[in-house]
């Protein structure tokens, strides 16, 4: 019993790191700067089919650890150059919650696109990396070494951030504009507030692109798979609560297991289970589970 | 200070709410009768704001009961309770801003009137409507404004407004928080005399929050001031203001 | 379009132009097959069919400020119970039995749903909505069995009329009767007093809920009018292209009704029938020149058409201009003001 447990958090173990990371990034933007973008699940498609593309350019099944890495950092970069772009092309200008959830998932609509015309719609894969990694096993389950790479990643990630946020006196002034619903105050108070977007939204695209990249070596580039990472990343975010970092973590870890576990007992219902865990917490915590009150 | 205007319409009894520390409430209880007007008078963060948004449901209270007219409301929601007829007027603006004056009325007749879910009709067509619609606005010297739309409206027009509105609800009681704040001192007095005569005029209960001591000594026979969530001191207005603890409360020490 | 009602405060010239016009244009859909290839009828058919779910996307967005992701639900629910019963499992093929029926599942779908997310504003509605439809592309795309998966349904019956089998014209005429209806139907929804009272939720909840509107449930109510009207169009739209897919239920078609309300205009009344016509252009011609194109085209176009002109949309553009060459016209009038 417990080993079969053990063995479903171990396979649903990608996705949570994925959605911890992407579900992250929308909830960053949505928390320091009050700006609902839902654009960053075009960056995760993005990211994905960067990884495959250029890992099957440059090193094909000849695998590196370092060259791989090398290939996430780029993932990461194009990742922001995105999201920045897209912040200063069309967001800036977005002035009511309305506008922005319009016009983001229109941008969204046009990543998509973009793939389409670059990569054409068949999915592809590149999965050396996760082969190259090996396995280990913990308690008589085999687990992929990749698995535990991109759990670590993610939480280090995670970690991280936390302690830019919390400790450091840049981080003080992102949460200074946070806290204030009209960034009037804190910009009061000397905060630039166009440094601090940029800087948010670069770290938006960095966590989407490398959540896609992340990802890929797994599950393969696929046009249409952004659908189910928005899906899962924005149900997360109701579940776990805007802005809190513990919050996006175990809720990720929520949806990915409970999914998971339904993928396998009743894969029709693979979806639909965690959309019924957030209607369920929309219902008895509006503001999610570990989320401070928040001005929606 | 004896009931002596009719039976007990509203009844209030140990009435309690916590915000962590901040006693915002605590077993406060109260009955009024129909007729009854009182003013209520307090500090900043007293918990007179808290106390009317439990009467009408916006906040929930830990515990204690409110009963209208002997029934219980105290889970009921907002929109049921100001259907039975207790009303508030809030501090701050709470009117709805891209609509006309008219539609701002009429949205309150249309609502009492229970015409919630009629989908198929024109609203210009429901005369009954518009004509009280029309006869409140003239009540509260709204008329000639009628087809502007609110947001173009200064701050003491957005009050009376307001105070139409809650009048549109048919109310048996009619709770005002500080209907004059942020007002010139021209308008208060205009304000709180069409209110005033509307109250009388109906024979409401009201309980009116106040922080112009002058107007609560013309306005009501009985006052309450409150404290930290609980009412120091009840009677009429020259007496209770005359009391230590009062004026300490009120104007703070040392002075 | 469509404005028949007897209304007091309209000024009788004002009133007779907007009837005029709409009974014109009618009359020109109306005429129309008469004139084109087979090809132009069912492009402007599915432009007629697209209006009421627009409708439904512009009621939720001018009233309660809301955006709504999830129409294609209720398309796809109406398609389904076609390609089941006029299809699959062939029982019927009677328009009077499947539009009524649709009807009702959508709108006790609807009801239901809108419990769960129309609890929430903002962002979270919108989400909710996508989740829902994304919920629901999965059910549709995983139970093979029954619904055929990927492959969806195709080989629909012919639609009957009273038991009358209709030709591919007499079908136009019924969804043209279907759409105005709609239409026509939507406007006195929109002066009715059930709007009024939404649009004072949108304005102030608090206020709202103290003067007695029962604001949840209301809510509810226009999630399940939006709902009602795509539904009606999903049963046509599955005879017209006689194919049922899960792509019926996927979220960036029921993202595309959003982007068409939007470049139609959401502060007019007339946004949503300009929004399907030119949506519907702008697909086809971009479509047929430039295939791979046409998503980024969108994209960018909406995320444009916000930045530009936020609500006004291109009647909005087109007004102004018209306004500007005749300059005593006045065709300022709206139907509702912008929120912010």
């Amino acid at each position: 019993m417990l080993s079969t447990c053990l063995r479903y958090v171990l396979n649903s173990l990608p996705v949570v790191s994925y959605v911890i990371l992407l579900s992250f990034s929308y909830s960053f933007i949505l928390y320091i700067c009050g700006r609902v973008s839902l654009t960053f699940a075009g960056i995760y498609l993005v990211g994905a089919y960067a990884t495959v593309s250029l890992g099957m350019a440059l090193m094909g099944n000849n695998m590196s650890f370092a060259g791989f890495i090398g290939i996430l950092l780029l993932a990461c970069l194009l990742g922001a150059a995105m999201l920045v772009a897209s912040y200063l092309c069309f967001e800036r200008f977005l002035k009511t919650d309305v506008h922005r959830m319009v016009a983001t998932s229109s941008l969204l609509v046009a990543s998509r696109g973009l793939v389409k015309v670059i990569w054409g719609t068949t999915p592809v894969t590149y999965s050396a990396p996760f082969l190259s990694m090996g396995v280990s096993e913990i308690a008589g389950n085999i687990v992929p070494n990749y698995y535990l790479f991109m759990l670590a990643v993610a939480l280090l990630l995670m970690l991280a951030l936390s302690y830019f946020l919390n400790r450091t006196c840049w981080g003080m002034r992102f949460r200074a504009s946070s806290l204030d619903g009209e960034r009037t105050m804190a910009q009061a108070c000397g905060v630039n507030q166009n440094v601090v977007t940029l800087m948010t939204f670069a770290i938006a695209g960095v966590l989407a692109g490398l959540a896609g990249g992340l990802y890929a070596p797994i599950a393969g580039a696929a046009y249409g798979s952004e659908g189910n990472a928005l899906l899962l990343a924005a149900l997360s975010v109701i579940i776990g609560g805007v802005g809190s970092i513990g919050g996006a973590v175990l809720a990720a870890f929520i949806v990915g297991i409970a999914r998971a576990v339904a993928a396998i007992k009743m894969p029709v219902l693979e979806l639909a289970v965690p959309f019924i865990i957030a209607s369920i917490t929309l219902m008895l915590r509006p503001f999610g589970l570990w989320g401070k009150e928040f001005r929606y | 200070m004896g009931n002596n205007q009719g039976p007990v319409l509203l009844a209030v009894e140990s009435l309690r709410k916590f915000f962590g520390e901040v006693r915002a409430a605590n077993d406060i209880s109260l009955e009024i009768a129909q007729g009854q007007v009182l003013t209520l008078v307090g500090a900043n963060g007293a918990g007179k704001s808290t106390f009317l948004n439990m009467l009408i449901g916006l906040v929930r209270p830990d515990r204690g009961e409110i009963r209208l007219e002997g029934k219980r409301i105290t889970g009921l929601p907002p929109e049921q309770r100001a259907k039975m007829g207790i009303v508030k007027t809030f501090q701050l603006e709470h009117v709805f801003d891209d609509m006309t004056v008219f539609d701002n009325v009429r949205t309150a007749c249309l609502s009492v009137a229970g015409k919630h879910y009629v989908m198929f009709k024109d609203v210009s067509t429901e005369r009954e409507i518009n004509e009280r619609t029309q006869h409140i606005l003239e009540l509260f010297d709204l008329a000639r404004v009628c087809q502007t739309l609110v947001r173009n409206l200064g701050h003491g027009y957005k009050k009376v407004i307001d105070i139409a509105m809650s009048f549109a609800m048919k109310p048996k009681i009619l709770l005002v928080d500080e209907p004059t704040s942020g007002v010139g001192e021209e308008e208060k007095y205009r304000i709180m005399e069409l209110m005033m005569n509307q109250i009388r005029a109906n024979n409401l209960a009201a309980i009116i929050v106040e922080h112009d001591l002058n107007l609560v000594k013309d306005i009501a026979k009985e006052t309450i001031v409150m404290h930290e969530g609980e009412f120091i001191a009840r009677g009429a207005p020259e007496e209770v203001f005359s009391q230590d603890k009062v004026v300490e409360v009120l104007v703070g020490r040392g002075f | 379009m469509g404005a028949n009602t007897r209304t007091d405060r309209m000024l009788p010239s004002q009133f007779d132009d907007k009837l005029i016009a709409a009974i014109g244009l009618t009359l020109l859909a109306a005429l129309i097959p008469f004139f084109v290839s087979e090809y132009v009828r069912t492009l402007i058919q599915r432009c007629l069919l697209w209006i009421p779910p627009i409708f439904g996307v512009y009621f939720i967005y001018s009233l309660l400020r809301q955006v709504h992701f999830a129409q294609s639900i209720f398309i796809g629910l109406g398609s389904y119970i076609v390609a089941f019963l006029a299809g699959k499992y062939f029982l019927t093929s009677e328009l009077l039995i499947l539009l009524p029926l649709s009807l009702l599942a959508c709108v006790v779908v609807a009801y239901v749903l809108g419990i769960f997310i129309m609890r929430r504003t903002g962002f979270y509605f919108a989400i909710m909505g996508i989740a829902v439809t994304m919920v629901f592309w999965s059910l549709v795309y995983k139970m093979r069995q029954i619904t055929g998966g990927s492959d969806g349904i195709s080989d629909i019956k012919n639609p009957t009329l009273l038991g009358i089998q209709l030709s591919e014209q007499g079908f136009y005429y019924i969804c043209l009767l279907i759409s105005v209806g709609l239409i026509v139907l939507m406007y006195r929804i929109l002066h009715s007093p059930f709007s009024m009272q939404l649009k004072a939720i949108r304005g102030d909840l608090q206020k709202a809920e103290s003067i007695g509107i029962p604001v949840h449930q209301m809510r509810r109510l226009a999630f399940v009018v939006a709902g009602a009207n795509a539904g009606l169009s999903g049963v046509l739209l599955a005879f017209l292209y006689n194919y049922v897919g899960p792509t019926s239920f996927a979220w960036e078609f029921g993202a595309q009704f959003v982007q068409a309300a939007i470049i139609g205009g959401v502060n007019y009344f007339v946004g949503p029938i300009v929004g399907a016509f030119a949506f519907v252009g702008l697909e086809f011609l971009v479509s047929t020149w430039f295939p791979n194109l046409w998503e980024i085209v969108i994209g960018v176009t909406v995320a444009l058409v916000v930045v530009t002109v936020g609500e006004e949309g291109v009647t909005g553009i087109a007004k102004n201009l018209l306004g500007r060459v005749f300059k005593g016209a006045n065709l300022k009038e709206r139907t509702y003001s912008d929120g912010k």
